[in-house]
């Protein structure tokens, strides 16, 4: 299991979260610019190398994972961010562990007249 | 009753205390700013780039490296002239038409980081031993 699809599993088994940003709306990157707000967009953003004097080591480390949540109010996506980092930060299971380590960054989105916030986690996860 | 006495210390305070003064001092300034280098090329390197642009900046030539003394010690500063690429956060943080953007300071802020770290460690110490030299040459010791 990708740390993509760990991050998407966690996030739409939490309805703390879905009950503000609906699962099918919660999204690994792409192109969603047609998608109605809320939703919200995950990706890695960068990549530690993890090395030990025997090899590759068995973890893989993403240094900055980027959540992004969108929505048509500031007070919904400020919402949404609160509840996003309570559902990710400190997540420790399978092999999986999540902190969060910046954000939420404000954004606002003339062009379509959204509101967003950028939210930064790092992600270590056993190399499956 | 015993007595012991400790020798030294004046001159180890004078030497602590000349390699604070360069610490803030223009050598320091030029020592760090390799490492600030290593983080611009990375940035440079990663920033987005089209090669039939005619008009305005490329992100990457808006990209500035600097290291500074604000008082309390010697900063190293990397970032983007927001007047030549005002759009430039965009890229790095995403927006809602391409919410990855195209990040480039972050990836090599984390990338790089231990090739920065040792290029401050690096220049520190090379001016604490030139600093150690001039204590020499000036018999502190």
């Amino acid at each position: 299991m990708t740390v993509e699809e760990r991050i998407q599993a966690i996030l739409i088994a939490t309805p703390a979260v879905t009950s503000l940003v609906p699962a099918d709306r919660i999204r690994v990157g792409g192109s969603w610019q047609n998608m109605t707000a809320p939703y919200m967009v995950h990706f890695p953003v960068a990549w530690v190398p993890m090395r030990t004097h025997e090899g590759i080591a068995g973890l893989q480390n993403c240094g900055i994972y980027q959540l992004s949540v969108f929505g048509a109010k500031y007070s919904a996506a400020r919402l949404a961010a609160t509840q996003i980092i309570q559902a990710l930060d400190g997540h420790h299971s399978e092999g999986t562990a999540i902190f969060w380590r910046g954000g939420p960054r404000y954004l606002h989105d003339d062009e379509v007249n959204l509101d967003y916030f950028v939210l930064e986690f790092s992600v270590f996860a056993s190399l499956s | 009753m015993s007595e012991s006495k400790l020798y030294g210390v004046r001159l180890a305070s004078e030497a602590t205390a000349a390699l604070l003064k360069r610490m803030h001092s223009e050598e320091l300034r030029k020592a760090l700013i390799p490492a600030g280098r290593i983080l611009y090329q990375g940035a440079y390197r990663r920033a987005p780039y089209d090669p039939g642009r005619e008009k305005g900046t490329h992100l990457r030539d808006a990209l500035f490296v600097d290291a500074r003394d604000h008082g309390k010690g010697m900063d190293i500063l990397v970032g983007i002239n927001h007047r030549k690429a005002p759009h430039a956060h965009l890229f790095e943080l995403g927006w809602s038409r391409k919410p990855e953007g195209h990040p480039f300071l972050r990836p090599a802020a984390v990338e790089e980081e231990e090739l920065i770290k040792k290029a401050v460690a690096d220049g520190v110490r090379r001016v604490a031993e030139e600093s150690a030299a001039l204590g020499d040459a000036l018999d502190l010791r």
